[in-house]
């Protein structure tokens, strides 16, 4: 007798083959119908060009999913195959699921990226620097972010009294994009910001896509008030950072960016009080003048000491020359000279003399130049006195001094003009003087 | 503080000609206030300033770090939110 197995136990048996062989599977298609029930779970159609296939994801797992899934996404899942036993429908049951773009965002970033690059949005020459202290700051985030209050609580820490105007917008999903760039012009057009930040927090690459949009970058290019860009984490890098005058790796760096600490303003500011109160920095530059001055004068002073040195100094050595010393040991050499001379007339030396006559001539010879020589010589000594005596150095001591106009002595003063410097040289050092008055 | 526009090429020569340095001060922005009161403090350190002028610059920059100190500790300012329609 055969046996008949009863649909439930077929589908039992079917659905066990099906669960064992086609457990985990991992598929990718196109989302062609969704239903979301009051349930929770999640009932769609998914197809590619030539077939199509139902399937559904339970609420635990719909509500771990990082997007919304919509018709016309492509997806990536893993599930397993069931056949649902009340109406005998094929489905696959997902456990995960996630667009199947990320490859495909990445190269429409990269593509979009190439492209704005090209037309200089990027260009580090039109990076403007940022205020040092703007009194007012528009930021650009979701009202009800972690972002915004992050932000808030560090400007408040650093700067209370900064003005913070923000434009709310949403930062992902339906409408965002638009939001932002409504939110960057409305700031742009109220015009009191100084400095604007637009940002995020961190989240998944396609809950910061917004900041990927060639609108946005193109709103934030517009802006003519400096953009602070801070979306998501450290690592994420966006378009709009690319754009932005600076970039913030997160929202809270941002806002440390746009306003000083006021303990570093306060201490800067002490510090500047400090230097104005240092009233002898005033005069150091006069005093550094004046001991210039007082050094290139004692420098000049002794240059002229030093020239008039050596003047008196050649003019000793003329004197010397006629001193009667010297004019004296000239004539003995002549004296010597004429002995020599002598001896050698006589051919021979006084020593050969036979002739005493000759030697009793030559001693009074002898005896008759010595005494012209002594005689010359005390002549000379009288010269001496005299001329010492007509040394002007000996008038100098008695309190003459002589005057000097361009090297010359002064003779006349009906020769001098107003306003000449004369040298005036004392027995001891020497002055310079200027005529006032000639009488 | 509010910013005041006109101002904003307000220099140390001007600050230093005033004849009434409190009013000029007062519509001066924070962060120009900062960059005459370096501008000023280098003046006087130079020494360049004939001594009745860098008199002047004391009393304007006693003057000045009392405002930019009084601003410091200004309160806090409320959130204001733009409607963005």
């Amino acid at each position: 007798m055969e046996k008949f197995l009863s649909i439930s136990e077929l589908t039992f048996l079917l659905n066990k083959i099906l669960e064992e062989t086609f457990c985990q599977i991992s598929f990718e298609g196109e989302i062609h119908e969704i239903s979301r029930a009051a349930s929770g779970h999640i009932y769609l159609t998914l197809k590619d060009k030539n077939s199509q296939l139902s399937a559904a994801m339970w609420r635990s797992f719909a509500s771990r999913l990082s997007f919304r899934p919509e018709v016309g996404m492509f997806v990536q899942c893993i599930g397993t195959a069931n056949l649902y036993s009340k109406s005998g429908r094929f489905q696959m049951i997902l456990e995960s699921m996630q667009p199947a773009g990320a490859g495909r965002l990445q190269q429409e970033f990269l593509e979009l990226k190439a492209k704005l690059e090209k037309e200089g949005l990027f260009s580090e020459a039109r990076k403007r620097e940022l205020p040092i202290l703007p009194s007012v700051v528009g930021i650009v985030t979701s009202e009800s972010g972690a972002a915004l209050q992050d932000m808030l609580v560090k400007i408040r820490e650093r700067w209370p009294s900064t003005q913070v105007i923000l434009a709310p917008a949403k930062v992902q999903g339906e409408g965002s994009v638009v939001d932002i760039c409504k939110a960057i012009e409305k700031l742009n057009s109220d015009a009191r910001s100084e400095v604007i930040i637009v940002g995020r927090g961190g989240g998944s690459l396609e809950d910061l896509w917004s900041f990927n949009t060639e609108a946005v970058v193109r709103a934030i290019f517009k802006s003519s008030i400096p953009i602070i860009s801070a979306v998501g984490h450290e690592t994420d890098i966006t378009l709009s950072d690319l754009v932005a005058d600076v970039r913030a790796p997160t929202p809270t760096a941002a806002a440390e960016m746009v306003v000083p600490h006021r303990d570093v303003i306060a201490k800067s500011l002490d510090s500047l009080a400090k230097r104005l109160t240092q009233y002898e920095r005033w005069f150091a530059p006069m005093q550094q003048c004046f001991d210039d001055s007082k050094e290139r004068f004692i420098r000049v002073y002794k240059l002229l000491i030093q020239h008039n040195r050596l003047r008196l100094e050649s003019s000793s050595i003329k004197l010397s020359k006629i001193e009667p010393k010297n004019l004296f040991s000239f004539n003995y050499s002549k004296l010597q000279e004429l002995e020599r001379r002598l001896k050698f007339a006589f051919g021979v030396t006084e020593l050969k003399l036979r002739d005493e006559k000759l030697i009793e001539l030559w001693q009074r010879l002898k005896k008759s130049m010595t005494q012209r020589v002594l005689f010359a010589n005390q002549k000379l000594d009288s010269y001496d006195r005299n001329l010492k005596a007509l040394s002007y150095q000996r008038v100098l001591d008695r309190g003459f001094s002589l005057i000097y106009s361009n090297g010359k002595l002064v003779k006349d003063a009906n020769a001098l003009k107003i306003g000449e410097d004369l040298e005036l040289k004392f027995s001891k050092a020497s002055a310079l003087a200027e005529v006032k008055k000639i009488n | 503080m509010t910013k005041s526009i006109t101002n904003k090429k307000l220099s140390l020569k001007d600050l230093l000609s005033s004849d009434d340095l409190k009013s000029l001060l007062k519509n001066i922005s924070f962060e120009q206030g900062l960059l005459i009161m370096d501008e000023l403090v280098q003046k006087v350190e130079s020494g360049t300033l004939p001594l009745e002028e860098a008199m002047q610059a004391y009393e304007s920059g006693l003057e000045l770090l009392k405002q930019l100190r009084s601003v410091l500790q200004a309160a806090e300012k409320k959130l204001e939110v733009l409607q963005v329609e």
